[in-house]
């Protein structure tokens, strides 16, 4: 992660002196977290894909003024965060990703374990996060998903680092009361 | 389940691959702005500018609450000042006030005393009178002798020659005679005057005329000395009996007999007729003067 940074760093130093080769490899190094990123929140592939190119083609233009507080990662999910949002407001209020899209991708990326229980339980556990607040949900993106830390998930989203831990606590509270009930159930349909 | 065990699966979300034609298109829309410092720097001017805003405000506020406490304190400074001065003048005007009272009390002194001056100046004053009449009275007191020496001398003088006192008597003083004739002539006008204004008829009594005779002196013969004590009476009080002449108004139209007396001075023998003019008495005649006519009023 740190090599990453690193090579980010010196690749938007380039990029900002005009180096097309290193955008490139910036894209290269960073359109799979954005797309998969933008891809949970839309309905389907073509938005996202519509709103990958629209972050980046911010991050160009606004590539000036950054001015490395942050890591390159952590500004471009800002821009992917903000750019959704306008998306959302513009065109698609509230619409959320369907439950069978996370079914078939929890299904796609079975569990380590390959149990089909702890398979279920991931879908669940998908669907159940998708109904979360939407500042919770993002959190639960940016941190889990995007695998941002909670500092670089606090300045994507421009919300202080203790409003990421409240919201993260506050998820995953709801999460595990929703899995003790969807266990309670199951061990009624079973009996 | 737990939070380490939600956490683990939520770490293991889903990572959705992009469509394989999305990074070719990325790379080619690539619009990277032309290197420049200018660029670069206005936006970390305003960074910069941004960054130090709340810092900027709050000194700005700072000041502001220094200049106002500054100003305030001025005020204050200056209003214990002007309280110190009002203080003082506080003082002054105490001490003032017990100045005045001062000189009030020099002023009622100094009136005292120029009050007294004045009363020991007219205590000198009385003093000087108090001998003058001291003077006058010892002159008195001579002249009462020599009248007493006179007095007797007169009366051995008559003892040695009473003839001739009694034959001889003392003529009275001719201005007295002649303030007698100027007196009936008054009083003649004073009767004529009247009479113009009632029809010629003469009056009855000489108080009717009191409008034409400017005092009731020119009834009084000056040699007349029982009645000089009704010289300076009023008209008011003033009576018929009080008048030195013998007085004959018949209130009639005396026109047409000139000669008729009106009055006649008993001492002077001086006699006033219904014409107005006046014959003298025996004792009084004309005195010499030039241009000068003879019993005319």
């Amino acid at each position: 992660m740190m090599l990453l940074k690193d090579e980010a760093a010196e690749l938007c130093g380039r990029a900002q002196n005009g180096d097309f080769a290193a955008a490139s490899e910036l894209i290269a190094l960073f359109y799979q977290r954005i797309f998969a990123y933008l891809r949970r929140l839309c309905p389907n592939e073509e938005d996202a894909a519509d709103l990958t190119q629209r972050t980046f083609s911010k991050a160009w233009s606004s590539l000036g003024s950054f001015a490395g507080r942050s890591s390159f990662s952590t500004w471009l999910h800002g821009i992917a965060y903000h750019v959704y949002l306008d998306w959302r407001r513009s065109a698609n209020p509230a619409q959320a990703q369907s439950e069978e899209w996370w079914r078939s991708r929890a299904a796609d990326e079975p569990g380590p374990d390959e149990d089909a229980a702890a398979r279920e339980a991931a879908e669940q556990l998908y669907a159940w996060v998708e109904q979360l607040e939407d500042g919770q949900k993002q959190v639960v993106h940016l941190h889990y998903y995007g695998d941002l830390s909670l500092s670089e998930t606090a300045e994507a989203l421009g919300i202080a680092t203790s409003t990421v831990k409240y919201r993260l606590r506050e998820a995953l509270e709801v999460l595990r009361n929703k899995a003790a009930r969807g266990t309670l159930a199951t061990e009624r349909r079973r009996l | 389940m737990t939070d380490t065990q939600i956490e683990e699966i939520l770490r293991k979300g889903p990572q959705p691959a992009p469509p394989v034609w999305l990074l070719k298109q990325l790379q080619s829309e690539i619009t990277l702005a032309q290197p420049g410092w200018r660029a670069a720097e206005r936006p970390a001017r305003k960074r910069t500018l941004r960054r130090w805003l709340p810092a900027l405000a709050f000194g700005l506020f700072l000041l502001s609450c220094l200049v106002i406490v500054g100003v305030q304190a001025n005020l204050v400074g200056e209003l214990k000042q002007q309280n110190q001065q009002l203080r003082a003048a506080g003082g002054e005007l105490e001490q003032l006030r017990n100045q005045q009272a001062r000189h009030n009390a020099l002023e009622a002194e100094r009136e005292e005393l120029e009050r007294l001056r004045q009363e020991s100046d007219e205590v000198v004053r009385l003093r000087a009178e108090i001998g003058q009449l001291r003077g006058e009275l010892g002159d008195l007191e001579r002249l009462r002798s020599e009248n007493e020496h006179l007095k007797a001398a007169f009366r051995r003088a008559r003892a040695s020659a009473p003839a001739v006192m009694t034959a001889a008597p003392a003529p009275p003083p001719k201005d007295e005679a002649e303030a007698c004739v100027n007196n009936l002539k008054q009083v003649g006008l004073a009767i004529r005057t009247w009479a113009l204004d009632n029809q010629d008829r003469y009056p009855t009594d000489i108080i009717s005329c009191s409008n034409e005779l400017s005092t009731v002196n020119v009834l009084i013969c000056p040699g007349d000395s029982g009645k000089q004590q009704f010289k300076n009476i009023f008209w008011g009080q003033f009576r018929p009996e009080m008048v030195s002449y013998e007085l004959s108004l018949s209130g009639k139209d005396e026109s047409a007999t000139p000669e008729h007396i009106i009055a006649r001075c008993p001492i002077h023998q001086n006699v006033l007729f219904s014409d107005g003019s006046v014959k003298r008495g025996p004792g009084n005649p004309v005195p010499q003067r030039s241009g000068a006519t003879n019993n005319s009023p």
